[in-house]
């Protein structure tokens, strides 16, 4: 079921008129909420997506996509992460955000959640422009042409669009 | 282009709004119910609060009219507080950490009287295991079994029932084996050697056949008396006679000789009689001391006095203020978290990289508590001091501050005074908890020592109170000295139902003690276990007195056993002195006259002899020229 909303979801900001760039910001921004592990920091993002006019969909998307896919970056994230948090000129700069009153529940000592917002910000511009891209194609090449299969007819105009996944 | 999403924002800031209204209006409400279920949990008795108000924006929290039921007793309140007023510092608040700068309690009470029941209502409670007690309770409680079991014999004074009826009661007949007494014994085997040695004398002096010695030299005197010298052969037959004389007068002699040494020897069985006597006397002396040495009179050991009347009010006092010391242990344990450097902890995901703390704070710290009250409250008015003092640094980290828990307490009214102090130190290895403790002029009533009719009234008395509790590692140690005065002994008085006698020996046990000094020490080590040390001044002044009076008591016993067995030596004296008297009369009355007629007869045979050896002397003479002629 929460694949099927997912699908409709997407299907609906690819299929409508909503601006590439709040498709791509969200994009960018599920990307982090995806990649970073962590309630709190989960939390912050999900709050920022909720508070600015980024494209709800395609953030839960990229959240979705890049949540599974985090699960084999782990390793690469781990060794970015702990490297970063080992520099020597570096360790002053933690040390003090590390006695910080909230900073520490970020977890950001951590080298997954450091090496994963590492990864996010790296993927954060390259995935912001490839977003705003494929919605450009889509919509020139593609979107006329979906919006004739009878999958997207069932999951955004049919019955079960408007009862069971509503 | 809005950057912002209204349709989010506005039901956030509703939600936020709400919840500061909840927070404003009726967060006080549930963090009153919150406290008082938590109190209950915790000391088991209702828990009342007048009031809780909280500050958001300054993050001050005041509780009023805090009253929290003793358990124990079902209508006194184990803690009353006016008030309690502190401030929490925001930003370690969000690191899940408590710092109190200054907080303030107000108007503290204890033991304090209720109207109504704290009794909550039944609940399973968690059996406690065997082997979950700590070293220091088990030890207490073996202290406080001790304490009660020493208590429960007091008063040791009705001992004195048993001591006096064993005294009064006492018969030297019903106990003493007249047999077995040194001085009996002595006369009994005196009367056997006195009547053996007077039927010696009888046998001896009836072995001498003196009438037939006599008669003997009668015959042989008349003989001689009789015979005339004409001739020679009649000479020489007197001279024959006369040597036989003679040789019958040794004999004679000589049974006079023995006859005298039979009479001798009685005149000195007399005087060795005499002697007996008078040895028996002093054997009378030590069978009276042998008597009363195994009189079972009942020991009465005054040395405990003290320990009977304060041991177990002491041991009670020491278990609840171990109670308070192992509840400090509890929340303040002896091994804080050390600062650390940079390290690496493994996890399932990731690595936690820990930085070095600055300024780090412990999760609480309460800077400093003024605390002020009275020792009075509803139901104790009589006594009230008021006092004032602080309490500084309640950490759960004092490695982390840098300084130890420390507290001072004071009170002083025109009569009382009072004055509790002590540190918390976990800044060492080992944690070393110490509280020192006086209180003066207390009524002594209030320590709580029992009234009973073998003691002076405490009613009246004042007393002073200093003590100390130290818990070092495992090691427990408290010293506590008590001076009572102003104690009031009424010799007068009567006591319902006891015998006058043991009146009378208490009286003599307390009159004049207006003051008593107690120095107990307690140590529950792990090394030695538990160490109970208790002396008094009185313990020496009671058993002293104690001493005389058993003195004076067995004294009048043995003044009834001197008389016993003197009178019963006395009676086998005289038959002794009236059987030998007998005998020695007899025995005289045989020598006697038989002495007599020998020394008659010996004196005669002499004089004949001599007579008749002059005449044959002279006669011989007037023979010679008889002869010279015959020849």
């Amino acid at each position: 079921m929460f694949i099927a909303k997912l699908i409709k979801e997407f299907l609906k900001v690819l299929q409508t008129d909503v601006s590439p760039n709040q498709i791509a910001f969200g994009a960018a921004l599920g990307v982090f909420l995806g990649l970073v592990p962590g309630i709190l920091m989960k939390c912050i993002l999900f709050v920022l997506i909720l508070i600015l006019r980024v494209n709800i969909g395609s953030a839960l998307a990229a959240w979705t996509l890049f949540g599974v896919i985090s699960f084999a970056l782990d390793p690469i994230s781990d060794k970015i992460g702990f490297f970063i948090l080992n520099i020597d000129f570096l360790i002053p700069l933690w040390t003090y955000l590390y006695n910080l009153a909230i900073v520490p529940f970020t977890k950001f000592n951590n080298s997954m959640v450091m090496g994963n917002i590492v990864l996010g910000l790296l993927f954060f511009i390259p995935v912001f422009f490839a977003s705003k891209k494929f919605i450009s194609y889509y919509r020139t090449h593609w979107r006329d042409k979906v919006a004739k299969w009878r999958l997207t007819k069932l999951l955004t105009a049919g019955i079960l669009s408007h009862t069971i996944l509503k | 282009m809005k950057i912002f999403r209204t349709t989010f924002i506005i039901p956030a800031v509703i939600i936020t709004a709400l919840i500061i209204v909840f927070f404003i209006f009726y967060f006080d409400v549930y963090l009153k119910k919150a406290f008082i279920c938590a109190g209950e949990a915790a000391f088991g008795a209702k828990v009342e609060i007048g009031s809780v108000k909280t500050t958001f924006t300054k993050l001050s929290l005041n509780v009023n009219a805090l009253k929290i039921g003793d358990k124990d007793n079902e209508f006194t309140n184990l803690i009353d507080i006016d008030n309690i007023n502190f401030k929490v510092r925001f930003i370690p608040l969000l690191s899940k950490k408590v710092i109190i700068d200054n907080m303030s309690v107000g108007g503290l009470k204890w033991g304090t009287a209720r109207k109504t029941s704290n009794k909550l209502p039944p609940k399973k409670k968690k059996e406690k295991k065997p082997g979950e007690e700590s070293f220091l309770g088990r030890k207490m409680k073996e202290a406080q079994k001790q304490a009660a079991a020493e208590f429960n014999a007091f008063p040791g004074v009705k001992r004195f029932d048993e001591i006096q009826r064993q005294l009064k009661d006492f018969s030297p007949q019903s106990v003493i084996d007249m047999t077995g007494i040194q001085s009996i014994a002595k006369i009994q085997t005196a009367f056997v050697d006195v009547m053996g040695r007077y039927d010696s004398y009888v046998k001896t002096i009836n072995s001498f056949n003196v009438q037939t010695q006599i008669d003997e030299v009668k015959a042989l005197t008349d003989k001689i008396s009789k015979t005339e010298i004409k001739t020679a052969a009649d000479a020489a037959a007197l001279k024959e006679n006369l040597q036989a004389l003679d040789a019958k007068r040794k004999e004679l002699e000589k049974s006079y000789s023995d006859l005298k040494t039979v009479q001798t020897s009685l005149a000195k069985d007399v005087a060795d009689q005499k002697n007996m006597f008078n040895d028996i006397s002093s054997l009378i002396s030590n069978d009276v001391d042998e008597i009363a040495s195994k009189l079972s009179v009942p020991k009465l050991d005054f040395k405990n006095i003290s320990r009977m009347l304060f041991g177990e009010i002491w041991i009670n006092r020491v278990d609840k203020a171990l109670h308070y010391m192992e509840l400090v242990r509890k929340y303040m344990p002896e091994k804080s978290k050390e600062e650390k450097k940079i390290e690496v902890r493994e996890r399932m995901k990731g690595r936690d990289i820990i930085y070095p703390l600055k300024h780090n704070l412990p999760s609480l710290w309460i800077g400093n508590i003024s605390v002020s009250g009275t020792t009075g409250g509803e139901g104790k008015e009589n006594i009230q001091v008021t006092f004032k003092g602080f309490v500084k640094n309640i950490t759960s980290n004092q490695k982390l501050i840098g300084h130890n828990t420390t507290f001072e307490i004071a009170g002083d009214d025109t009569n009382q005074k009072i004055n509790l102090s002590g540190t918390f130190d976990r800044l060492t290895e080992i944690a070393d908890d110490k509280i020192l403790f006086s209180l003066e002029g207390v009524e002594a009533a209030r320590l709580g020592i029992p009234e009973t009719d073998y003691t002076p009234s405490f009613k009246q008395a004042k007393s002073s109170i200093t003590a100390e509790f130290i818990l070092k590692g495992n090691d427990f140690t408290t010293k506590a000295g008590l001076y009572i005065y102003g104690l009031v002994y009424d010799s007068s008085r009567e006591f319902p139902g006891i015998d006058k006698n043991i009146s009378k020996y208490v009286n003599s046990l307390w009159q004049g003690i207006n003051s008593i000094n107690v120095n107990a020490e307690i140590g529950i080590l792990k090394e030695s276990g538990l160490k109970f040390a208790f002396s008094s001044d009185i313990d020496k002044i009671l058993g002293q007195r104690f001493g005389n009076i058993l003195n004076a008591a067995i004294g009048d016993v043995k003044e009834t056993i001197r008389k016993e067995i003197t009178q019963y030596v006395e009676s086998q004296k005289k038959v002794l002195q009236a059987e030998a008297d007998n005998y020695k009369a007899k025995i005289q009355k045989e020598i006697d006259p038989k002495l007599k007629d020998i020394q008659k007869q010996l004196n005669d045979v002499k004089a004949l002899i001599t007579k008749k050896e002059d005449e044959l002397k002279k006669q011989t003479a007037s023979l010679i020229p008889l002869n010279l002629l015959g020849k």
